[in-house]
């Protein structure tokens, strides 16, 4: 059996010999490697800062909440000026 | 996990690159398929720039889409699928067609694809193959690659293009009955048609 390459074979194997020869290979690399780069940086960036802001803003929430469950029942967090907590007394010692 | 090197086998290469994201994996992956998948892109667009553009896009597609490939197929036969919808899609867009091939594909009989021998394509030599390529639209230029230069089965090229094999069938047909008008037009000096006549008369006698 030949091993002589069809000419379908022979046709992508001149391509490739022109592709390796020119410095269509070195372009392609070079915009490869860039946008390789980018997208490493992106995801870099997203695994350092999203942890953070996930963080920032369920610390966001949580306070909001705690602010309005204050707001919410002013009354029975503060003591009157000169009322006891349990006795009622203005003066309990006497 | 060692690092990545030339004897290590595609799939090798690339669990080794999702498990340690070393640039020199991918990179491997590259030189082993960046030729291949510009001379595709090279016949099928006909132009270097846009086939240099083009094979930067999809070694990009690769690089974002790596962890999907689900290894149902080998390797290249997963990246020369892209590489063929990527291109055809280019054509598409560029031409507005939106079908590359006919509806009449769609009803395809179950039809033999070797009406015309796969001989006649094969003697064909690069000058001709490279004009009667040329002139073919980019759908029959598509399968004819799969076919001859990739050497792909009738059913993995119906499944990358979503079509039934009958109808695969019907577009090898075609395309290659469109490759030898554009031949004999072309190249009328080096067309022997008596050897086309009895080939058809013989065709013909087998049919009845």
């Amino acid at each position: 059996m030949s091993n002589k390459p069809n000419p379908f074979e022979e046709m992508q194997n001149r391509q490739i010999r022109t592709f390796f020869d020119g410095d269509a290979d070195r372009k392609i690399k070079a915009g490869l490697d860039s946008r390789m780069g980018t997208f490493r940086l992106l995801g870099s960036i997203a695994d350092v800062y999203l942890n953070r802001l996930v963080d920032t803003m369920v610390g966001m929430a949580n306070g909001a909440a705690e602010t309005a469950e204050q707001e919410e029942q002013p009354e029975q967090s503060r003591l009157k000026l000169g009322d006891h907590p349990r006795t009622g007394n203005k003066y309990p010692n006497l | 996990m060692a690092a990545c090197n030339a004897q290590m086998k595609d799939l090798e290469v690339i669990h080794s690159y999702l498990d340690s994201q070393a640039s020199r994996c991918f990179n491997l992956l590259y030189e082993r398929y960046s030729g291949k998948v510009y001379a595709k892109c090279l016949t099928l667009l006909g132009n270097t720039a846009l086939a240099e553009d083009a094979t930067q896009e999809i070694f990009t597609k690769i690089f974002l889409n790596l962890a999907r490939f689900n290894e149902k197929s080998k390797f290249s036969t997963w990246l020369y699928s892209i590489t063929y919808n990527f291109c055809i899609d280019y054509i598409r867009r560029k031409k507005k067609e939106k079908a590359i091939f006919s509806d009449d594909i769609e009803r395809a009989p179950d039809l033999a694809a070797d009406d015309i021998p796969d001989k006649e394509m094969l003697e064909l030599n690069l000058a001709q193959l490279e004009q009667v390529l040329g002139s073919l639209n980019p759908g029959d230029r598509a399968i004819l690659l799969m076919k001859y230069q990739d050497g792909e089965q009738i059913k993995d090229i119906a499944k990358q293009f979503g079509k039934s094999e009958s109808a695969i069938k019907m577009q090898i047909k075609r395309a290659k009955e469109r490759a030898r008008k554009i031949r004999a037009k072309s190249f009328p000096d080096e067309l022997n048609t008596d050897a086309y006549e009895q080939q058809a008369q013989s065709l013909r006698g087998n049919a009845k």
